[in-house]
């Protein structure tokens, strides 16, 4: 074979090469051109947006008041604050719980794991109504506290079943190897399920993370405190308001207006660009080229 | 009833954990072994009682005419009343069923795959700055909320949106997609393709992270094309947890994106657009049912609970591990 | 961008403003007093038929019309929707700090988006974890009994003359009280909003005048016309930026939602009119003269669309006047107007009133012991347009907050931010019509409102309690709506009309139809 052989794959003729590219370009083209008219229509001038009907694809102008308003009084501020600090905490626990569920839950000689398994895959199929989840927080006293907003969504079962079916196909050998080493449970877990499985983790981390970043519905209903809020909770009050009060009050009153499409526009990147910003961090644990012994299939 | 009945004698104890059949021990001195492992699953599955298990005991109220302000106590008990909106046999109902299997049958067919197909075509790129950007960009619309998806897509294939105004501008004909019946539910999926693809993708390069290079490889040197490595180390890699994710949809077949669908309803009417989800919200929820919502939510999990299992068994049949193994 | 979509215009306004349409009335014994303000007088004088007080500029040197201070020097919890972004936080904000230490108790409000509202009530009120006050922006099923449980009967303290203690509170019309009286008792205070939640279909004169087209329609044919003259697609033009239902109907001569005569209920639904207006909805639709996406966005897309001129008239409700007036000073030679609807056929249209009332706001049972101090601080809250304590209320604190022009209010940025942490939703004085952008304006809109009013059509079920209205009204309403949907963009015939009408009598409307006739009669015979 006299083909260049890359990453252990014959290199692919010019031809596939070119059509790939042709077929990747379009799809991030179809991606991006509505990110790009989110952006335009955040920094472009009032006359242009009301003149478009609400929404620009080209800028006549770069302004940036829409950020500037806001940004300003310091709610949104404070808000991203508490949603950084929310889901860097809640993804950490996060973690650490549904690794160690899923780990002992791969283990099927485990006491219990056919039952606990069915456990966690029918929470995943009955979803428990509003009103009893609200009294059990409220039995907790987690009422008006920021644990309210990490606690009951700890544990996802679908994060808690991928994550066992990932250590599922760390092989048996390295195990029983590790533990004819004299390794006890903890160590197999830290020094071999952990490091084999760094994929999954940050993938599931992801997900727990941008679980926290984007739930606002548990911030409304536990706490009273607006100044608590988190960044979602903030946003929606720009995006979404308005329409239960009823037309008749959008614009009656100057404390009731209907929100500009520039700061709607402006409030959406600013919630966006925080998560874009760990994408990378994150991304190169699952790049393709992680060594990891042997997977069945 | 064999004549030489042979009763293993026990093994030594060193050797003991070597030996992959072991006998029976009493549940006591199994927990009692597994206590470390018992410890690790702890934490998650007491939260997953508190809360999951325990407010799932408030379902309760599918039976009855909850209102917050009575609680549980003090409303009144009303048999199966709540269940009559979906067992009412109502043609809107019925129609309400039929679309939410076919917009399911959709996305199976559809949605599912596409990020498989994303993750495949991004894994045999070759340059791995271009790979990271084109994730990077793939997976942003999964941070728009559905109002913004749907208005954007207004904006620009609505219409009076961008793509018409243009068209109008110079002479053609407009082309109506958004507000189109016939077009509903190819506008939909596209819709759920748009926003959630990227994101989905992600698990899948998590697989493929996973799939060790040696066999790449060991199938190289051995002559294998890059299609032969797909077809027979790639894909293979990634069948467990493409018939994992397709079982656990499966639990979900019921449930169509109830809010992408409101929101799009009137222009396109209730005929193509009516869901169950959005049945019952027309039909129950919106006059403030709460029961109703329970009963409709037991009986979805109740339906979600046989499709997995019965997937579940189908993948076994197929010497696939699926969710769980017994 | 029309991001503000929910569930779309209603497109059957029957109590389209997501108020509380009825109260429970048992007789007009337990109605407070009205006395009116003694305030400042008008420049353009409303009618107690309904048109609203104008004034051409905020009334120079406000007096103070309240003495002491109304709060007892503790909080009192507040729980209501938000109008739009949240205010900056008290310690942040000059406006909330100086509305709590003039109101002697501070306001410790939770805000919720008004989109969750429901739940968010829902919840609070199964935890047990009422606030001292709390709005009341959507009815729930056997809302009656839920208020008998929750909250606070204020029969006692506002009945007849008791109100004379709240000068403020008195000045409420006794239109707007009467959806706040549940099985004959006063249960909350209302959130007045006289006739402005009406809807009017608003003409971009300016726009008209440039096509030539200025005449006033005087029948549907002519409206038609006039429509499709000024629809130029190629130009992003079209006449309507929604269906304007509501004005055709107008036309029509229908019922406003419900009709009384002699003591019988019929509804607008079961009129020998409605499938004529139907008809001509229809038409409207095919004649392509609204705009296509119109069915997929809702009421804050409109508004966009009539700015933008994209729309040339646009349906909405009378309080969007102002809105419209300030977006307009941006936007080159815009002039608007609008006219009642004229009759189908010629003659005159008629005028649908809509919920004279936004919402009501409750009193906690529990907090029964500081009633007084919380009506007090309503009352301080009340106080009419022109006042010293309203010009604080709606504009904050000079020099920070607003900047004088003359003597009206200009809001500067930090006001615009602050003033957000305006209690609307707790209790309010009577709707005003002032527009700072001058007497024109001013004039424009009572001239429209002195020309409405004389066909004003009340909704004959206001301040009457259906409780299948309570229970399964708003999802007959949802599929009431469905099917004239599917009609009037020519998906079903109008003749489907006939079969949803039975459906709807047999599974709501016959048994609202007779609750409100029996609630009719007991208020007669109180």
């Amino acid at each position: 074979m006299s083909r260049k052989i890359i990453d252990g794959m014959p290199a692919p003729a010019m031809g596939t090469r070119l059509l790939k590219g042709f077929i990747l370009l379009l799809i991030c083209a179809v991606v991006i051109v509505p990110f790009i008219g989110i952006i335009s229509t955040s920094v472009a001038s009032p006359e242009q947006v009301n003149k478009a009907g609400g929404f620009v694809l080209f800028p006549d102008s770069v302004q940036w008041s829409a950020y500037a308003s806001v940004l300003s009084g310091g709610v949104v501020t404070r808000s991203l604050f508490v949603s950084a600090g929310i889901t860097v905490v809640g993804t950490l626990l996060s973690l650490t719980v549904t690794s160690m569920l899923g780990w002992a839950l791969s283990r099927r000689s485990m006491v219990g794991n056919k039952f606990m398994i069915m456990l966690v895959l029918f929470s995943l199929l009955f979803t428990p109504g509003m009103i009893p989840t609200y009294l059990m927080v409220k039995q907790l006293g987690m009422l008006d506290s920021y644990w309210a907003l990490i606690v009951p969504t700890m544990v996802s079962g679908f994060n808690v079943i991928v994550m066992r079916s990932f250590f599922s196909g760390i092989p048996a050998e390295l195990i029983d190897a590790a533990r004819m080493d004299g390794a006890g449970e903890w160590q197999i877990f830290r020094r071999i399920a952990l490091p084999l499985s760094k994929a999954v983790m940050a993938v599931i981390g992801l997900f727990y993370a941008v679980g926290y970043w984007n739930s606002f519905f548990n911030a409304m209903l536990y706490l009273s405190d607006s100044a608590k809020w988190p960044l979602q909770l903030v946003l929606r009050t720009y995006v979404v308001n308005g329409t239960q009060l009823g037309e008749a009050d959008l614009g009656a009153l100057d404390a009731v207006l209907p929100p500009e499409p520039s700061i709607q526009m402006a409030i959406l990147v600013i919630a966006i660009v925080p998560i874009l910003l760990v994408y990378p961090f994150l991304q190169k644990h699952f790049a393709k080229g992680v060594m990891t012994g042997a997977v069945k299939g | 009833m064999s004549l030489t009945k042979i009763r293993p004698s026990p093994p030594p104890l060193e050797a003991r954990k070597d030996l992959p059949i072991r006998p029976k021990l009493s549940l006591w001195s199994r927990i009692k072994r597994d206590k470390l492992l018992l410890f690790f699953a702890l934490p998650g599955i007491a939260l997953l009682l508190t809360f999951q298990y325990i407010p799932l005991l408030g379902n309760v109220i599918a039976f009855q005419d909850y209102q917050p302000f009575l609680g549980i106590m003090h409303s009144r008990w009303s048999g199966f009343d709540n269940f009559s909106v979906i067992f009412n046999g109502d043609p809107a109902f019925l129609n309400a069923l039929k679309n939410t299997l076919i917009i399911t049958a959709l996305q199976a067919v559809f949605v599912f795959p596409a990020p498989i197909l994303i993750a495949l075509l991004l894994n045999s790129l070759l340059s791995n700055r271009i790979r990271q950007i084109v994730q990077s960009i793939l997976y942003l619309p999964h941070f728009l909320s559905w109002v913004i998806v749907v208005a954007v897509f207004q904006q620009i294939l609505g219409g009076s949106g961008m793509i018409n105004n243009y068209l109008r501008a110079n002479g053609h004909d407009p082309i109506s997609i958004i507000g189109n019946s016939e077009l509903f539910t190819t506008v939909i999926t596209s819709q759920v393709i748009w926003k959630d693809t990227g994101w989905a993708t992600i698990l899948f390069l998590a697989a493929l992270a996973q799939i060790d290079r040696s066999l790449y490889e060991a199938s190289a040197v051995d002559g294998a094309s890059r299609w032969m490595q797909t077809w027979h180390i790639t894909l293979p890699g990634l069948r467990s947890i493409i018939i994992l994710l397709f079982i656990l949809k499966l639990g979900d077949s019921l449930t169509v994106g109830f809010e992408q669908l409101v929101l799009q309803q009137q222009a396109v009417g209730l005929g193509v657009s009516e869901v169950l989800d959005t049945y019952v919200f027309n039909n129950g929820i919106i006059g403030g049912a709460w029961g109703v919502a329970a009963a409709v939510g037991l009986v979805k999990g109740v339906v979600g609970v046989v499709l997995v299992l019965l997937a579940n068994k189908l993948a076994h049949f197929f010497g696939e591990e699926g969710v769980y193994k017994s | 961008m029309g991001v503000i979509a929910a569930f779309g215009a209603p497109l059957l306004t029957a109590c389209g403003d997501g108020g509380i349409p009825a109260g429970a009335n048992a007789g007009n014994a337990s109605l407070p007093t009205f006395v009116k303000f003694p305030g400042v007088t008008a420049d353009l004088p409303g009618t107690n038929a309904g048109v609203t007080d104008g004034y051409f500029t905020y009334p120079a040197n406000p007096p103070k019309t309240t003495t002491g201070i109304p709060g007892d020097g503790k909080p009192i919890t507040v729980m209501m929707p938000a109008a739009g972004a949240i205010p900056p936080a008290p310690d942040q904000n000059a406006y909330a700090q100086e509305l709590n230490k003039r109101l002697g108790s501070e306001l410790k409000v939770a805000w919720t988006p008004s989109a969750d509202w429901s739940q968010k009530l829902a919840t609070t009120i199964a935890g047990d974890q009422l606030p001292d006050v709390f709005n009341l922006l959507n009815e729930t099923p056997d809302f009656p009994s839920m208020l008998e449980a929750k909250a606070l009967d204020l029969t006692p303290y506002l009945a007849g003359d008791a109100i004379k203690k709240y000068p403020a509170l008195a000045n409420i019309p006794t239109e707007s009280w009467r959806g706040a009286v549940f099985n004959g008792k006063i249960f909350g205070l209302p959130i007045p909003r006289g006739i402005t939640t009406s809807r009017i279909l608003y003409r971009r004169e300016d726009i008209l005048e440039q096509l030539g087209a200025t005449a006033v329609p005087t029948s549907f044919a002519e409206f038609l016309e006039l429509c499709e003259t000024v629809t130029e697609p190629s130009k992003n033009r079209w006449a309507l930026a929604s269906l304007p239902m509501t004005f055709v109907q107008e036309m029509y001569q229908l019922p406003n939602n419900w009709s009384e005569h002699d003591g019988a209920f019929s509804h607008l639904f079961e009129h020998e009119n409605m499938k004529a207006a139907l008809e001509a909805g229809r038409q409207l639709v095919a004649a392509k003269v609204v705009n296509p996406d119109a069915f997929a966005s809702a009421q804050a897309q409109y508004k966009k669309w009539f700015d933008a001129g994209t729309a040339v008239m646009v349906e909405d409700s009378l309080s969007a006047w102002q809105g419209f007036q300030r977006r307009g000073v941006a936007i080159p030679g815009f002039k608007m107007a609008a006219h009642p609807a004229p009759g189908a056929d010629g003659g005159s249209g008629s005028f649908w009133l809509g919920d004279p009332n936004h919402s009501i706001t409750a009193i906690n049972k529990k907090s029964k012991d500081r009633v007084e101090t919380i009506l007090n601080v309503f009352n301080w809250l009340a106080s009419p347009f022109g006042t010293e304590e309203d010009m604080l209320r709606q504009y904050g604190v000079e020099g920070l907050d607003y900047e004088l022009d003359g003597s009206d209010p200009i809001l500067t940025d930090q006001g615009t931010l602050e003033i957000k942490a305006n209690p609307v939703y707790l209790t309010g004085s009577p709707a005003t019509l002032y527009i700072s952008q001058g007497e024109d304006a001013v004039r424009a809109r009572h001239d429209a409102e002195e020309a409405l009013v004389p066909l004003a059509v009340k909704d004959a079920s206001n301040g009457l309690y259906s409780a299948t209205a309570s229970r399964t009204g708003a999802q007959q309403l949802k599929s009431m709506e469905a099917l004239q949907n599917d009609i009037v963009q020519g998906r079903k015939p109008v003749s489907a009309w006939d079969a949803g009408v039975k459906d709807w009598q047999g599974k709501a409307g016959d048994k609202m139809r007779s609750e409100y006739e029996e609630a009719f009669a007991q208020l007669k015979n109180a």
